[in-house]
């Protein structure tokens, strides 16, 4: 049987996809009519004026028999005019004297014909031009190839919609059931508060016993109070401390997850940026000494570095401001960052403008993540984390080929007006959803340079992040934020069709990483898993030597998507056993010190490229790139992690994973 | 070849739009009119003299040089002087018309005339030649080769002016165009250091399209080039397969172009000139020469920087044009039954 959540997603899948079959066959009806004529009347000019021109010859003495260069003047005006089938002189007498193009399988196909006359106006023959009636299927489908993507990205929007409302319904009727289960069990008899949902017929029952036991306790407690025994009133308040019984219980995790539209919406408003973003920066150095490869990596390079450099202190300011107050301010200052990179007039402006919006980013990203953790604990915080990065990845993966979109049709800057537009709903979101600040009393200090330093001598851990957590993320941040769109702009390609190929990754990894998860877990070989994610993204990387051509592009990037998706899991995995192997607060350290490490890799990997694919070219720095992980992961591998005592599921460290910041 | 790849190459009618003003796009100076000569210097209410030494009496080039000033509507008091083809002549006049006419600026026609009146740019110092006036040439072919400059940059002295020749590559690209060759026969004279020079340019075009060069010097006597027996070399050419003969700016080939140009004709071997004098006069098939209506603009565009800028001509660059005229002599092509292609009928300028 179909569920409430199955049956709305087929329901948005329907609708969407008849809806977007329509507006396709509506706009290939409405580009016949109106393409087709054009064409038509194209080619009647250009054959009027080759009759000319053939016409002059005659009047300045060239015979008609002897004219020369006919069919290479006609190939000149194909390559100029690709939907012309064919273009042809033929004599009065009506045989072909000169001709450029192949009619075959166009007979019918619209035509234009204009006569050749001599000085004296008799007529030599006709210039005839045979419109290819494909051309105009291929200026549709190019439009309609857009149109797919825009529906495409749109259906997993929509299902991402879908899925904070069903989901959240789901996941909190079975957190209400969950809440009062465990409650029973640790004998407290508290009242829950919140809605339960689907699951009201579940609870409903325990509700009324523990609401009657309660109101039995009050009326008892009452009845004591009335008779003055003193003797049981102290045992039915040692009974309700013990049981909490006539309490209420605050509901947590709905809360926890609350931050999710308002992040969605503010990755997506970054996410739209990839496809253009090295595109648009060259084209604003244009004119200054930077070289055009370093002025695309530059703001990459800053906003990274930033990214990653503000990552712990905003931990703690983020703390200090509240999470609402610091993701309203990150997503004010992001947005006037896109806004002043949108019309910003120098290069120089343009990098502090994505600086100012890669700060705005981290506090976003910080407070969010801090809102999770703040109103979530134990299972529920691993649940409540998976459906945080999955916003994120969903974010990554709609966001570049609607930036391409935008930035093909209305321009870069729009396309920087419309991230800044994003990132005011989320803020405007932020505020509807989040809470009030919650300023939580003894709530866990920071992670400071010290326990970054403590966690540095953690046995294994550094072989670890610099042989495969750096190169993974240094390796995936060169190639699909500067290496990859800047040698499919040079082949040409358009920024929607750049932001296709950044899907690339993202839908592997959503795909792929909690399979992977699970087989690490299976054949308990997480070490092996992440050695061999290396080996297959790197040597992706490294075939480039063979033949830098799209079809490689494309194996980089799948093996890209594959091999993190080998190794993420595992890799988390592996850091999670050693933190908890170190216990207490070390284990914060190592966390952050690995967040760190990753980060810098996304910093490292941009500018290194930037500089490689200036002095190297495109071809032999993703190459030496993909050597540089293999490399990594060949040490990882002669290094040898000592086994940790608690062996975590990768499967679940799968949840938290997966983010492309 | 079509018209684009063509104008890339600098072909093209463009020289033919410039009617009157020198747009920029052509990397002449930009023109420059009363208001820029207000901000340049003091407003002159005198018209500047200019006194204009012609070779073979009033041609295009002068026109030319004339109407820049017209149409920039800077007054000028032209006084003209035809040496009537003897350079010998220009001594007498200087000493006649320059106590009276007082000029600011000297125009000269082609090489004897400037050499004439600047001398080389070695002479000595004690030598009779104008140093105080400024001197700007037209339709001189190598000024360095000549000594009238060191560079094309400066000639470091007060002399500047407008070279009219096509570079050799873009010729030979032309006429590839008009007709595939794989042998160009060229007829020169060997003690011409221009000549020279730009068979050796020939050659390493041709080298680089699989083609040969068959270069044949004119006969000497002693250190002077003769005519003898040039229809023979003709012959000879085309009969050792040549495609196309190809007729360089060389001074004294241009004086025996009436025996060449018929004898290639007899011969049925195509002709491909690079001065407008030989399509026009010599019975010659194509050439991509330089306006010389645009040369005129040209020289004419360095006397207003002299006169109005007051930019001393050391300080102005020797130049050629960018942009040149494709002239096709239908009449021959028509005899030779070698027909251009369609498309140069573009932007060619046929001669009927």
């Amino acid at each position: 049987m179909i569920g409430l959540r199955g049956g709305i997603t087929i329901a948005i899948v329907l609708i969407l996809c008849s809806a977007l079959a329509f507006i396709g066959w509506g706009a290939e009806r409405a580009a016949h009519r109106t393409i087709a004529p054009e064409i038509l009347a194209k080619a009647n000019t250009v054959a009027r004026s080759a009759a000319d021109l053939l016409g002059r010859a005659g009047t300045v003495g060239v015979p008609f028999d002897r004219l020369v260069g006919v069919s290479d003047y006609f190939d000149s005006l194909r390559a100029a005019n690709p939907d012309f089938a064919q273009i042809s002189l033929v004599s009065a007498a009506g045989a072909e004297l000169a001709s450029a193009g192949d009619a075959t399988g166009f007979e019918g196909a619209p035509q234009a014909r204009v006569p050749v006359a001599d000085p004296s106006g008799r007529r030599l023959g006709d210039v005839v031009i045979l419109v290819d009636p494909t051309a105009v299927t291929a200026q549709v489908g190019a439009v309609l190839v857009d149109v797919a993507f825009i529906g495409v990205v749109s259906l997993l929007v929509a299902l991402e919609l879908v899925a904070l409302v069903v989901g959240s319904r789901g996941i909190g009727a079975l957190m209400a059931v969950e809440r009062r289960l465990k409650a029973l069990g640790r004998g407290m008899l508290a009242r829950h508060e919140g809605d339960p949902g689907a699951a009201g017929s579940l609870v409903g029952p325990i509700d009324r016993q523990v609401d009657a036991l309660a109101e039995r306790h009050a009326a008892i407690r009452a009845a004591a109070e009335a008779r003055g025994d003193a003797a049981a009133l102290a045992r039915l308040a040692d009974l309700e401390t013990r049981t909490g019984l006539g309490r209420v219980q605050a509901a947590e995790s709905e809360a926890a997850i609350a931050v999710r539209p308002a992040l969605f919406l503010f990755m997506l408003a970054e996410e739209l940026t990839r496809p253009f973003l090295p595109r648009f920066a060259q084209s604003i150095a244009g004119g200054s000494a930077l070289s055009p490869d370093f002025a695309a990596s530059l703001p990459i390079v800053a906003f990274m570095a930033v990214v990653a450099l503000c990552q712990v202190p905003f931990a703690g300011i983020s703390e200090r401001l509240g999470r609402r107050p610091g993701f309203v301010f990150g997503a004010l200052l992001a947005a006037t960052g896109y806004a002043l990179s949108a019309v910003s007039p120098s290069y120089g402006l343009f990098v502090g403008a994505r600086v100012a919006t890669a700060v705005g980013y981290a506090l976003v990203f910080v407070s969010s993540q801090g809102h999770v953790v703040d109103f979530s604990a134990g299972a529920a915080r691993s649940a409540a984390l998976a459906v945080f990065v999955r916003a994120i990845m969903v974010a990554s993966l709609c966001g570049p080929p609607i930036g391409g979109v935008i930035a093909d049709r209305l321009g870069a800057p729009a396309a920087f007006m419309a991230s800044a537009g994003l990132a005011l709903v989320a803020l405007v979101v932020a505020l509807l959803t989040l809470p009030k600040t919650v300023r939580r009393a003894g709530a866990a200090a920071g992670v400071g340079l010290a326990d970054l330093k403590d966690a540095a001598r953690a046995p294994g851990l550094m072989a670890l992040l610099f042989g495969c957590a750096f190169p993974a993320k240094f390796l995936f941040a060169a190639l699909c934020f500067l290496l990859v769109p800047l040698e499919l702009q040079r082949l040409g390609y358009t920024s929607a069709a750049i932001g296709r190929f950044q899907m690339i990754y993202p839908i592997i990894m959503v795909l792929a990483v909690p399979f992977f998860a699970a087989m690490a877990d299976r054949f308990d070989a997480r070490g092996g898993f992440v050695v061999a994610g290396a080996l297959v993204s790197g040597l992706g990387a490294m075939a480039m030597v063979l033949n830098p051509s799209i079809a490689f592009i494309v194996v980089a990037l799948v093996a890209l998507g594959y091999g993190q998706a080998l190794s993420i899991a595992s890799q988390s995995a592996l850091v999670a056993d050693t933190a908890s192997a170190l216990g207490g607060g070390r284990a914060a350290g190592v966390l952050g010190l690995f967040r760190l490490v990753e980060r810098s890799g996304n910093a490292a990997g941009p500018a290194s490229a930037g500089f490689l694919m200036a002095t190297i070219g495109f071809a032999a720095a993703t190459t030496l790139i993909g050597a540089v992980v293999v490399a990594g992961a060949a040490l990882f591998a002669l290094s040898g992690l000592r086994t940790a005592h608690h062996p975590r599921r990768a499967s679940s460290a799968a949840a938290s994973e997966g983010s492309s910041a | 070849m079509d018209r684009r790849s063509l104008l890339a190459l600098g072909l093209g009618a463009g020289a033919a739009g410039l009617a009157g003003r020198l747009p920029g796009a052509h990397g002449q100076p930009a023109p420059t009119g009363p208001a820029a000569s207000g901000s340049a210097a003091a407003p002159r209410a005198e018209p500047f003299r200019v006194l204009m030494l012609t070779f073979r009496g009033d041609t295009d080039v002068e026109r030319g040089f004339r109407d820049y000033f017209a149409a920039n509507e800077i007054k000028v008091e032209f006084l003209t002087r035809d040496v009537e083809r003897d350079a010998g002549r220009v001594k007498p006049i200087l000493a006649e018309v320059l106590p009276s006419f007082k000029p600011d600026l000297i125009y000269t026609y082609g090489t004897p005339n400037t050499l004439a009146v600047a001398g080389p740019y070695d002479a000595p110092p004690d030598a009779p030649f104008v140093r105080d006036i400024p001197v700007v040439f037209a339709l001189v072919a190598a000024p360095v080769q000549v000594k009238i400059a060191p560079s094309l940059a400066s000639s470091g002295r007060n002399v500047t002016g407008a070279v009219h020749v096509v570079p050799t590559d873009v010729q030979m690209r032309a006429m590839q165009s008009y007709k595939a060759f794989h042998k160009v026969g060229v007829i020169y004279s060997p003690n011409e250091r221009n000549s020279v020079a730009i068979i050796e340019e020939m050659q390493a075009f041709c080298a680089g399209i699989n083609a040969s060069v068959i270069a044949q010097p004119l006969t000497m006597v002693g250190s002077r080039p003769t005519g003898d027996g040039v229809e023979d070399f003709v012959r000879n050419l085309k009969a050792q397969g040549a495609d196309w003969l190809y007729l360089p700016a060389d001074t004294f080939l241009a004086t025996i172009f009436d025996r060449v140009g018929p004898a290639a004709l007899a011969a049925g071997l195509p002709t491909f000139g690079a001065t407008e004098f030989f399509l026009r006069e010599g019975l010659g098939l194509v050439g991509l020469v330089s306006r010389y209506y645009s040369v005129g603009q040209l020289a004419a565009s360095k006397a207003v920087e002299v006169l109005v800028q007051r930019v001393p001509p050391r300080d102005i660059p020797i130049e050629t044009l960018r942009r040149f005229a494709l002239i096709i002599n239908m009449n021959i092509a028509k005899q030779l039954g070698v027909y251009p292609p369609i498309a140069m009928l573009n932007y060619a300028e046929v001669i009927t």
